[in-house]
C-alpha cells in the first residue's frame, strides 16, 4: 500500500507540473511584449513571398534594425495570411507590427485592430510626400488617419514572347496600343502561329477589376456591397470573355493546363501574359532561355488603366511596445533601408526618390510597371472585398469556358455575395 | 477505518491517473464543443471590439434557407454516397486477395499501404498534376484514342468532383483494407474447410462466409468512412483555392464553414450553426445506419 501511496503522490505532482507547465507557457507568451530593461524583442509578422531573394532582403532589414536599435526581432511567418492573422487577432497573439495588404486595410481599420500612425508621424515630422500617392493613400483610413506605410508595390504589365512575335513576323513595336486593335492583333497571331495561344490570363478579380471599372461603374456600391452585375461592369468585361469563350485567343492558365500564368508563359505556348512585376524575377530564375520583354497595357476605352497592389507595415493596436513598433516602421520605410530591400529583393520601391536612385525609370523591363504607378487602380474595394472576390472567382472560370453567360455569372456572384454581406450586418 | 482510508487513497490515485487526460479532453474537446454551441445562437464579433449578441435560432433558419449551404450539402451527400460504398467494397476485395496467400503478399500489403502514409495535401498536388490538361491521364486517353481533345478535369464544373472522388478513394482504401485484413484473421478456418468439403466455389465462400463473418468490421469501416467523408475539406480547398469553384462544384460543408468562420468577419456564429447542423446530419445518418446493421454474426451467445 505504501508503494501505491507513493505512486499517487508522484502522479499528482506530475499532473500539477503539467498544469503549471501549460499555464507557464501561456503566461510567458502574454508577457513577451512586456519589454523589461535589457534586450527588448519586437514581434513582426509577414509572409514569405515567392523569391528567396525577398527573404534575404528581409533578413538584412531585420539585422540592420537590431544593429541600429538593439531591439531583437521575433519573426512570425504567415503561410495563410488571411486565416492566420484573423486567428491571431481573435486570440490576442497578433504581432506588434505586421504586413497589411492594401485590400484588407478597410476591414482591419474599421475593426479597430490597427493603430493610427498619424500622431507618431506628426511628432517625428515624417515626410510622406516621397511616396507614390496611390501607395500612400492605400493606407489612409476613411477617417483621414494613416494606418500603415507602404513597403513596396507592384503594377501589372504586358509580357511578350519576343521569339514568337518574330516567328509571326512582328516586333515589339507592332504591339497595338488600344484594346480593340490589340484583340484584333491576337486574332492575327492565332492564325499565324498554330498551336500557340495568343494570350494567357488569370481568372482573378484582382486582375480584372480595372477592366470592369473602365466604363465608369464601380464593382462595389457606395455602401460596400457587390455591384458586379451592373450592366456597365458586364459590358466592360464582355470583350475579354468573348476572346476566350468565342475566339479562343485568350485562355486562362488553368484552361491551358498550367499551375500558374508564369508557367504557361514560360512554356512558350503563349505570346502574351498579363502579370505583375513580380513575374520579372521569376522568369529570370526559372526560364533563363526565354526571350521576353514587357510593355504597358493597351488603353482600355481610350484610357490608360492598370492595377496597383501594395503591401505596407501596420502597427497592432493592442501592441504593448508601440514606441518600438513605430521605430521599426520608421526604420524599415526609410530611404536607405527601402533601397537596400528593393534592390536585393528586386521589388518596386514605394518611394519615388528610391526608384530614381535605382534607375528603374530607365530600366527596360521595369519602366512599364513604374509608369503605371501613376494611373493604376489600387486593389481596394471596401470591407467586403474578400467575399466578393471569392464569389467572383468561384463562378468566373465557367464564364470564360462559355458554360454560363457573363451576365448570369456576375448576377449570381453579386446575389450570393450580397446575401453574405447582409448576414454580417444584420 | 483502514478500509475507508484505503478507498480514499484509491480514488486519489485514480484521479491522478485520469487528470492529465481529462484536462486535455476538457480544453480541446468539451470546451470547444460547448463554445461553438454558444456561438451558434449569437452574432459574434471576435476581432477588435469583441461582442456577443443573442439572436436565437436565426443563424439556423438562415442556414436552412441559404442556397449555398444547400449546394454544399448536396455536393457533400453526393460525395459520401459514392465514396463510402466504393471504398468499403474495394477495401474488402483487396483484403481478401491479399489474404489468399498469393505470391509477394507482404510486399503488396506494404506497397498498397503507402498512400495512407502520405499527407493528403501532397497527394492532392500529385493528383492535380495527374489530372491536369497535359498530365498522364489525358495523354493516356489520347494515345488510346478514347479522347479527341484533353479534358480539363480540375477546371470543369462537371468533372472536378469526380477527380476528387477518385483521389480520395485511392488514398483511403488502404487504411480500411488493413482493418479488414486483421478482421479476416479472426474468421474460423474450419468454416472454409467445411465449405470445401461441401464443394463450394471461391465466390460462394466469399459471399456466404467472408462477407457475413466480417460484418462487425464492415460496420466499423462504414461508420468511420461516413464520418470522414462528411468532413471533406483539404482536396476541395486546394483544388479551388478556397473558393469552392468552379461554379460551386467543389463547395462542401466543411469548406463553407471555413469560409464563414475564417475568411469573413462577423459570421463566426453562422459558421458554428452550420457546423452544428453538419454534426446533426452525421449523427442522424450514423444512427440510422446502426439501427439497420446487425453486429450479431453467428447468432450464438448474444
Amino acid at each position: 500500500m505504501k508503494w501505491n501511496h507513493k505512486w499517487s503522490t508522484l502522479m499528482l505532482a506530475a499532473g500539477a507540473m503539467l498544469a503549471l507547465g501549460l499555464a507557464g507557457c501561456s503566461s510567458k507568451g502574454a508577457s513577451d511584449g512586456g519589454g523589461s530593461t535589457g534586450s527588448k524583442t519586437l514581434t513582426v509578422g509577414f509572409w514569405k513571398g515567392d523569391s528567396p531573394k525577398e527573404s534575404e532582403a528581409r533578413d538584412t532589414l531585420f539585422k540592420n534594425f537590431t544593429k541600429d536599435t538593439g531591439i531583437k526581432i521575433k519573426q512570425k511567418v504567415y503561410n495563410d495570411y488571411n486565416t492566420q492573422l484573423m486567428t491571431d487577432l481573435v486570440g490576442g497573439t497578433a504581432p506588434d507590427v505586421f504586413y497589411v495588404d492594401s485590400s484588407l486595410l478597410p476591414s482591419l481599420q474599421t475593426k479597430g485592430v490597427l493603430e493610427s500612425l498619424s500622431s507618431y508621424m506628426k511628432k517625428d515630422k515624417y515626410d510622406a510626400s516621397d511616396f507614390y500617392a496611390p501607395t500612400y493613400k492605400a493606407f489612409t483610413g476613411d477617417d483621414g488617419k494613416q494606418y500603415g506605410l507602404p513597403k513596396d508595390y507592384s503594377t501589372m504589365g504586358l509580357y511578350y514572347n519576343a521569339d514568337l512575335l518574330k516567328k509571326a513576323g512582328y516586333t515589339a513595336n507592332d504591339i497595338p496600343k488600344t484594346d480593340t486593335e490589340f484583340l484584333a492583333f491576337l486574332k492575327k497571331l492565332k492564325t499565324k502561329l498554330p498551336g500557340v495561344t495568343p494570350m494567357t490570363i488569370s481568372p482573378l478579380l484582382a486582375r480584372q477589376m480595372f477592366i470592369m471599372q473602365s466604363t465608369g461603374a464601380k464593382i462595389i456600391t457606395k455602401s460596400g456591397k457587390a455591384n458586379l452585375s451592373d450592366p456597365k461592369v458586364v459590358s466592360a468585361l464582355q470583350p475579354l470573355i468573348d476572346a476566350d469563350a468565342k475566339d479562343k485567343t485568350v485562355r486562362t492558365f488553368k484552361e491551358l493546363g498550367f499551375g500558374s500564368a508564369m508557367d504557361a508563359f514560360g512554356s512558350q505556348k503563349t505570346v502574351f501574359s498579363d502579370e505583375g512585376a513580380w513575374q520579372v524575377s521569376g522568369l529570370k530564375t526559372n526560364f533563363k532561355d526565354l526571350n521576353w520583354g514587357t510593355t504597358e497595357f493597351p488603353t482600355i476605352n481610350g484610357q490608360k488603366a492598370n492595377m496597383i497592389f501594395t503591401v505596407g507595415w501596420s502597427m497592432n493596436a493592442a501592441s504593448k511596445q508601440k514606441d518600438d513598433a513605430w521605430r521599426f516602421i520608421k526604420f524599415v520605410t526609410s530611404k536607405k533601408q527601402s533601397q537596400q530591400y528593393s534592390t536585393t529583393a528586386s521589388v518596386l520601391p514605394s518611394r519615388k526618390s528610391v526608384a530614381k536612385a535605382m534607375g528603374l525609370t530607365d530600366n527596360k523591363e521595369m519602366a512599364p510597371f513604374v509608369a503605371a504607378a501613376n494611373y493604376a487602380t489600387p486593389w481596394i474595394a471596401g470591407v467586403n472585398l474578400d467575399t466578393i472576390q471569392s464569389r467572383y472567382e468561384n463562378i468566373i472560370p465557367s464564364a470564360f469556358q462559355g458554360k454560363v453567360t457573363l451576365a448570369d455569372a456576375l448576377k449570381q456572384a453579386t446575389d450570393s455575395a450580397n446575401k453574405d454581406i447582409a448576414k454580417q450586418d444584420e | 477505518m483502514a478500509r475507508k482510508s484505503e478507498r480514499k487513497r484509491d480514488i486519489t490515485q485514480a484521479a491522478a491517473f485520469v487528470a492529465p487526460m481529462l484536462l486535455v479532453l476538457l480544453t480541446f474537446t468539451l470546451f470547444p464543443i460547448f463554445y461553438s454551441l454558444y456561438l451558434s445562437f449569437h452574432k459574434v464579433n471576435l476581432v477588435g471590439n469583441v461582442s456577443y449578441q443573442f439572436v436565437g435560432l436565426k443563424n439556423f433558419i438562415n442556414a436552412i434557407t441559404d442556397e449555398r449551404v444547400m449546394i454544399a450539402l448536396r455536393n457533400t451527400l453526393k460525395y459520401v454516397a459514392i465514396v463510402v460504398p466504393v471504398q468499403t467494397v474495394l477495401a474488402l476485395v483487396l483484403a481478401t486477395v491479399l489474404n489468399s496467400g498469393i505470391r509477394f503478399q507482404k510486399t503488396f500489403r506494404s506497397l498498397l499501404f503507402i498512400p495512407t502514409l502520405t499527407s493528403s495535401s501532397a497527394l492532392t498536388l500529385i493528383f492535380m498534376f495527374i489530372f491536369s490538361l497535359n498530365g498522364p491521364i489525358n495523354s493516356l486517353l489520347m494515345k488510346l484514342n478514347l479522347l479527341a481533345a484533353p479534358i480539363n478535369f480540375l477546371n470543369d464544373q462537371n468533372s472536378v468532383m469526380g477527380a476528387i472522388i477518385v483521389m480520395n478513394i485511392w488514398s483511403t482504401v488502404p487504411m480500411f483494407m488493413t482493418i479488414y485484413l486483421s478482421g479476416l484473421q479472426d474468421i474460423d478456418m474450419a468454416m472454409y474447410e467445411a465449405a470445401d468439403i461441401d464443394g463450394a466455389n471461391m465466390f460462394q465462400k466469399w459471399f456466404k462466409i467472408t462477407v457475413p463473418q466480417i460484418a462487425p468490421v464492415t460496420n466499423y469501416v462504414v461508420m468511420m468512412g461516413l464520418i470522414s467523408t462528411f468532413q471533406l475539406f483539404d482536396q476541395p480547398y486546394i483544388v479551388s483555392g478556397g473558393s469552392g469553384g468552379p461554379n460551386n462544384a467543389t463547395l462542401t460543408l466543411s469548406l463553407i464553414i471555413y469560409q464563414y468562420a475564417f475568411r469573413q468577419f462577423g459570421t463566426m456564429g453562422y459558421a458554428s450553426a452550420i457546423a452544428l447542423l453538419l454534426t446533426l446530419v452525421v449523427f442522424l445518418i450514423s444512427m440510422v445506419f446502426r439501427h439497420f446493421s446487425s453486429e450479431n454474426v453467428t447468432g450464438e451467445g448474444r
